[in-house]
C-alpha cells in the first residue's frame, strides 16, 4: 500500500521534473583505476570545501558588520556571544585555508600528470579562474575582521599591484575605492567576497565539473590500466564521501583546537607590528619581494617581481597550449621539471617566510 | 547560398552588433559607477596637530594630518621638522628605533631609514616624503611641503 503510493509520487514527481535523462548519464561516468587514483580526490575536497565555505560564510553573514567603527565588534560579538559563533568563524577560516591548500595539490597533480592535455585543456583554464578567484576570497576576506594584521596586509597586498603598467593603479583603485584603506575599502572587500567572488565561482565551479562529467577523468601518461574502470556513482562517490569526512574530521579537529583568533581593533597610525607577514598562500609573493632589493639595473623592484609574477601566471594559465607533447601523447620531462622547481620555491618561501 | 539565409545572417550580424553597441554605454557607466572619485587633498592644507608644550625637546611622534600618519621630530635643540611616516615600499606605517642610531624602520619588509628620511636599508625606493612645519604662536601646523 505505502510503496504504491510512494510510486505514484515518484512517477507524478517523474512527469514535472524529467531529469531522467540527465541521471541516467551522471551514472554512466567512469572514473580509471590504477596506482594514481589517490590524487583524484583532491578536486572533490577542494569543493568539498568550497562548500562548507559558503555555509558558514552565510551564517556569518547575519551579524556580521561591514564598517569600520563597527566590523571588529561585531566580529568581537559572534566570537563571544553569538551560540556557537566561534566556531562558526573558526571553521570558515579554516576550511578557507584547506580549500586553499586542496586546490594547490590538485592543481599540482593535474599539473604532473599532465591532465590538463587535449581534450581538457577548458578544464584546466576553468580551473586556472577557480585558482584566481580563491586567491581573491582569501584577500577580500581577510580585511573584514579589521584588526591590526588585516589592515597592513591589506595595506601591502593593495600596494603591490600598483607598479604594473597601464592599468595598476586603476585596478588598484577600484578594489580600494580610495587611496587609503577605509571605509570604502571595507564596503568593497565585503561586495567582492559575498555577491561578486561567489556568483562567479558558482559559475565557474559548474561549467568545471560539467567538463569533468563530460570529458572524463583523464588517466597520467604512461600509467597502465590493468583494473576496471570504478562507476562514478555510487562506487567512486562513497569513496569522495569518506575522503570528505576526513577532511571534515581535519577541519574540526583544527577549528576547536587551534580557533582563529581575533587580533586588536585596527589603528591606521599605529606603526606594523613586527613580524607581520600575509596568509602562507601569498608568503612566495611576500618573500619574493622582500629578496628583490629596491632598484635592478636601474628598474624598480616591485615592477620587475610583478612582471615576472604576472608572465608566470600568463604562461601558467596556456600550459596546455604550450606542452604540445603531452598533447600528442609524449612525455614532456621539461615541463615536468618546471613544475617541481615551481613547487620546491614555492615550498622553500613558505618555509622561509616562517621560520625566520 | 540561398537569398533568405543571406538575410537572415545579416540580420544577425546586425543584431550582435546592435547589441554590443548598446552594451558599450552600460559598461562605461558600470565603470563610472565603481570607480572612485578623486581625493579632495585635503591634506594640502595645514592641519594643527597640537601645541608646541605636547612636544616635549627630543621627543618623536607620530600624528595625524587628514588619513596621513607623520613623524613630528621636535630635536633636542629645539627644531620642529616632520616626515610622512608611511614606508616608500609598500605603505606600512614606519616606527621610531633609537638602537644602534636613532632611524625608523619598517616591519614589513625591513626597510631602514635615518633620521632625516633617507632609505639607508631594505626595498624602500625613495626617502620619506618631508612635511612643511608652521608654529603660529603656541600651534603647530603641519601640511604636505
Amino acid at each position: 500500500m505505502r510503496s504504491g503510493r510512494l510510486l505514484r509520487i515518484t512517477s507524478w514527481l517523474s512527469v514535472r521534473m524529467p531529469f531522467g535523462e540527465t541521471v541516467a548519464f551522471l551514472r554512466a561516468k567512469e572514473v580509471p583505476s590504477h596506482r594514481k587514483t589517490f590524487w583524484y580526490y583532491f578536486g572533490g575536497l577542494t569543493l568539498f570545501f568550497f562548500v562548507i565555505q559558503i555555509l558558514t560564510g552565510l551564517l556569518l553573514a547575519v551579524y556580521y558588520q561591514p564598517a569600520p567603527e563597527h566590523a571588529h565588534e561585531s566580529i568581537v560579538n559572534i566570537v563571544n556571544r553569538v551560540p556557537q559563533g566561534w566556531l562558526i568563524r573558526s571553521i570558515h577560516a579554516w576550511s578557507a585555508h584547506l580549500m586553499i591548500a586542496m586546490l594547490f595539490i590538485h592543481m599540482f597533480s593535474v599539473y604532473l600528470l599532465k591532465a590538463y592535455r587535449k581534450p581538457r585543456e577548458m578544464m584546466w583554464l576553468s580551473g586556472f579562474v577557480m585558482l584566481l578567484l580563491v586567491l581573491g576570497f582569501g584577500f577580500t576576506g581577510y580585511l573584514l575582521p579589521w584588526d591590526t594584521k588585516a589592515y597592513f596586509a591589506t595595506l601591502i597586498g593593495t600596494e603591490v599591484p600598483k607598479s604594473l603598467p597601464l592599468l595598476g593603479a586603476w585596478g588598484v583603485s577600484l578594489v580600494k575605492g580610495a587611496d587609503y584603506i577605509g571605509e570604502e575599502t571595507l564596503t568593497r572587500m565585503y561586495a567582492l567576497h559575498v555577491t561578486i567572488l561567489p556568483l562567479t565561482a558558482l559559475v565557474v565551479v559548474a561549467f568545471h565539473t560539467l567538463l569533468n562529467q563530460y570529458l572524463g577523468v583523464s588517466t597520467p601518461h604512461g600509467e597502465t590500466v590493468t583494473r576496471k574502470p570504478v562507476p562514478f556513482y555510487p562506487d567512486f562517490a562513497y569513496r569522495d564521501c569518506i575522503a570528505w569526512c576526513a577532511g571534515f574530521a581535519v577541519l574540526l579537529a583544527l577549528a576547536t583546537l587551534v580557533p582563529r583568533e581575533l587580533g586588536e581593533k585596527a589603528n591606521p597610525m599605529a606603526s606594523a607590528p613586527e613580524g607581520m607577514r600575509p596568509e602562507w598562500y601569498f608568503l612566495p609573493l611576500y618573500e619574493t619581494l622582500r629578496i628583490v632589493p629596491a632598484t635592478v639595473v636601474g628598474i624598480q623592484g616591485e615592477l620587475i617581481v610583478n612582471g615576472a609574477v604576472g608572465i608566470l601566471m600568463g604562461l601558467w594559465a596556456i600550459i596546455p597550449f604550450i606542452d604540445r607533447r603531452s598533447g600528442r601523447g609524449l612525455k614532456s620531462p621539461v615541463f615536468t621539471a618546471v613544475g617541481v622547481v615551481l613547487i620546491v620555491y614555492i615550498g622553500a618561501t613558505i618555509a622561509a617566510a616562517l621560520l625566520t | 547560398m540561398p537569398a533568405a539565409e543571406t538575410r537572415r545572417d545579416f540580420l544577425k550580424l546586425a543584431a550582435a552588433a546592435w547589441g554590443a553597441l548598446c552594451a558599450l554605454p552600460v559598461i562605461a557607466m558600470v565603470l563610472q559607477y565603481i570607480t572612485p572619485a578623486a581625493p579632495r587633498g585635503a591634506s594640502a592644507l595645514p592641519v594643527m596637530v597640537g601645541r608646541t608644550t605636547d612636544f616635549s625637546e627630543g621627543s618623536v611622534r607620530i600624528v595625524r594630518v587628514g588619513r596621513d600618519p607623520v613623524i613630528l621630530i621636535h630635536s633636542a635643540s629645539g627644531q620642529f621638522r616632520a616626515l610622512s611616516a608611511r614606508c616608500t615600499h609598500l605603505g606600512c606605517v614606519v616606527q621610531y628605533q633609537d638602537l644602534p642610531v636613532p632611524h625608523f624602520a619598517c616591519n614589513c619588509h625591513g626597510s631602514q631609514f635615518d633620521f632625516n628620511g633617507n632609505n639607508i636599508a631594505g626595498p624602500a625606493p625613495r626617502p620619506l616624503p618631508p612635511y612643511r612645519v608652521t608654529l603660529e604662536g603656541q600651534s603647530v601646523y603641519l601640511s604636505k611641503a
